[in-house]
């Protein structure tokens, strides 16, 4: 009888230690997918950033200084001109009118996993749509000094000031585990219009 | 229950115990790892948009690259920009970093760096130092080589 309790007891214990061990490999998998995930997503964040600096870095080539460069200045939209045609990838003699803006079309395919930006030049530019998984977009504007003009600026004499945009940005994806919370992403960056300040009188 | 079996149980649940801690501490690591990646992300996007802000400066002759100044012109990058520090604070993204920078000369490479004042210098070599507390385990470092050209102010 005491030999029978003590297999017992040791298949007892076994089963035990099997289970805790099954848990941790699942563990392991479950944060080793999460961390690989992770770290896609913040490739993709810093690609983004790179490539709406670089954009917002060309409005207003060989724009006049007292021109209005940026046309329109909302905390959801920004759009400006420059004569650098970005589908064709060189200058042209009319200014071109470029926005950006996040797809309005929630029936869209993106739509559960966030939006893309849409980056349009009279139509959408293909190759700058790859920024994609955004739950939040907005702009914010600066002058020369360093100095919050507003969120929305509908008066053209003020949108001349604007030397400099804070682009704030929440990034959203859904991680590999469907019961997990969703993984977010905020980034705050601040994009100068160097053509401006290239034209800019003291 | 014998001594030596009381022993034995006991260096079992010691055993057990250690390895959940080390799996434990392992997968805290893990997360923050990630949040550290995503202050890294951000300290580098302040890093970039500091130097393109002193580019800008350069560029619209609010900053001057020599350092043969007289009264009430602007500012030269060196004394803008020399061990000078600030603090960002960024409301959306939750993060209040402090910026630090160094200014030198240096050649086109941003090699043989000297903080003595030559005339004839033609790069500049800034690097923003971004560390935030409490926050990541390393400070971003970002340099970049400003080379003199007609568009800025030169005296």
């Amino acid at each position: 009888m005491s030999v029978l309790i003590d297999l017992l007891g040791a298949l007892m214990i076994a089963t035990m230690l099997l289970l805790m061990m099954i848990t941790f490999q699942l563990q392991l998998r479950d944060t080793a997918d999460r961390t690989i995930f992770a770290a896609q997503m913040m490739t993709h964040v810093q690609r983004a950033c790179h490539d709406l600096n670089g954009i917002i870095a060309l409005a207003g080539i060989k724009m006049p200084t007292d021109s209005v460069t940026v046309v329109t200045a909302d905390s959801t939209v920004f759009a400006f001109r420059t004569f650098w045609d970005f589908t064709d990838n060189c200058m042209t003699l009319n200014a071109n009118t470029l926005s950006m803006e996040l797809e309005a079309d929630s029936t869209s395919m993106y739509a559960p996993t966030g939006f893309k930006l849409n980056i349009i030049q009279s139509a959408p530019i293909l190759e700058l749509q790859s920024i994609l998984w955004l739950e939040n977009l907005s702009f914010s504007y600066y002058d020369i000094n360093n100095v919050f003009l507003g969120k929305q600026i509908p008066d053209a004499e003020t949108r001349k000031k604007i030397y400099s945009v804070d682009v704030n940005m929440t990034f959203r994806r859904d991680p590999p585990d469907i019961r997990a919370v969703p993984l977010r992403t905020r980034v705050q960056l601040r994009c100068h219009l160097m053509n401006r300040y290239l034209t800019y009188i003291p | 229950m014998n001594f030596m079996e009381m022993v034995l149980a006991l260096f079992a649940i010691v055993m057990f115990t250690t390895i959940s801690l080390v799996y434990n501490r392992s997968m805290w690591n893990q997360a923050e790892n990630l949040d550290n990646i995503a202050k890294v992300i951000q300290a580098t996007q302040v890093a970039h948009s500091k130097l393109d802000e002193i580019d800008a400066r350069l560029l619209s002759q609010m900053l001057s690259f020599s350092e043969n100044q007289s009264s009430g012109t602007p500012l030269t990058v060196r004394q803008a920009y020399d061990n000078v520090t600030e603090t960002i604070d960024l409301t959306y993204a939750g993060y209040v970093f402090t910026v630090s920078y160094n200014h030198e000369y240096c050649d086109s490479l941003g090699l043989n760096p000297n903080e003595t004042y030559n005339p004839d210098a033609k790069f500049i070599k800034v690097t923003a130092t971004v560390a935030s507390n409490p926050g990541m385990s390393h400070p971003v470092f970002i340099s970049r080589v400003y080379t003199k050209t007609n568009f800025y102010l030169d005296y």
